[in-house]
């Protein structure tokens, strides 16, 4: 069961975002912007479903364990005046700094927390982050993103 | 939380050898040079976002030599000074956008320990951009966005840890601070980029 509070509302509009951008770069026609909307919306329902999962399981112990949503906010907000102010549509990088910063910052984190390698089951929080990524990539290229 | 400088008992940074070490351990977490002695060290940090652009605008230098004919030697010359302008600056002012935000929050703070950590942040950047010119100039492919841009845009990855351990609790401060330097260093790179043209 995923549990809804701030940190998690902040994530999940941080994911749409991403999701608007991705979905705003299709390149075609009506039914390959409603497959690929169809897709991204999926990979992003995804992506915070598991990460919740993965992320928030073992940090129980720690006083907020959904403060890494608040983690990947910056980016989104970067990108969103980014295109608006300077006509930057890097989106796949942003996503991709993003990711690695979420996971990897909450890493260190959790480890400065006194929680181990064992306890935080690394491979799964990097396997999400990374997993996303490349599925987002591989999104973004299959409905032709010019970036 | 007091992070003024020098007041730790932390061990002073001296020969080539520590610098390597201390900034290989810097690198993904800035904010550890907190207390350590840097008096000298804060102003030489300037040489890591300074090199980070310069070696930017190499890679675009070289690039624009290769598809646009017009393109002379003084222009080049002139991106590349601009470069180090932006390079310098750009450390200058998200230190002091940091700065700004944990003296409003009344967090007691040293400007010199405060710029030392910000610049730490251009570590990893530097590398990648100075892995981006030599597969630049060995394998001769562009390298000025998936190599140069994303380098620029990875100082946000230790720059956040760092504003994230200073500023704790105050989370909209921290996605403002890691905001401001993003739009920054968007605005440092399309000057660049409008400098070459």
């Amino acid at each position: 069961m995923v549990k809804i509070n701030k940190n998690s509302v902040v994530g999940m509009a941080s994911l749409v975002i991403f999701c608007i951008f991705a979905i705003m770069n299709v390149q075609g026609g009506v039914l390959k912007y409603v497959l690929f909307g169809f897709l991204h919306l999926i990979l992003s329902a995804a992506t915070f479903v598991c990460l919740t999962f993965v992320m928030e399981k073992p940090g129980k112990n720690i006083k907020d364990p959904s403060a890494y949503w608040c983690d990947l906010a910056p980016f989104a907000v970067i990108l969103v005046l980014a295109s608006l102010i300077a006509g930057w549509d890097f989106y796949i990088i942003f996503y991709f700094i993003g990711m690695v910063y979420l996971v990897l910052n909450e890493t260190f984190f959790r480890l400065n927390n006194g929680l181990t390698f064992k306890d935080i089951d690394l491979y799964k929080p990097v396997f999400v982050g990374i997993g996303s990524v490349i599925l987002y990539v591989v999104l973004s290229f299959a409905g032709g993103s010019p970036v | 939380m007091n992070i003024k400088d020098g007041k730790n008992t932390g061990k002073a940074i001296f020969g080539i050898k520590d610098i390597v070490r201390v900034f290989s351990s810097f690198s993904v977490s800035p904010a550890k040079a907190i207390g350590k002695k840097n008096g000298d060290l804060s102003f030489w940090s300037f040489v890591l976002p300074a090199l980070t652009y310069i070696f930017f605008a190499i890679q675009l230098v070289i690039d624009r030599f290769s598809f646009v004919p017009t393109m002379s030697g003084i222009k080049a010359l002139l991106t590349v000074f601009i470069s180090l302008i932006v390079g310098c600056a750009m450390g200058l002012i998200s230190s002091w956008l940091l700065y700004s935000v944990l003296n409003l929050k009344a967090i007691k703070s040293d400007f010199q320990c405060v710029l030392l950590c910000s610049n730490l942040s251009y570590i990893i950047p530097f590398i990648v951009s100075l892995m981006g010119l030599l597969v630049r100039l060995i394998f001769n492919v562009p390298t000025t966005i998936t190599f140069g841009i994303s380098a620029l845009l990875f100082t946000l990855i230790p720059y956040g840890r760092l504003v994230k351990e200073l500023l704790k609790k105050e989370i909209l401060w921290y996605i403002f601070v890691v905001a401001a330097n993003g739009i920054l260093t968007v605005f440092a790179v399309n000057l660049i980029l409008f400098s070459v043209n």
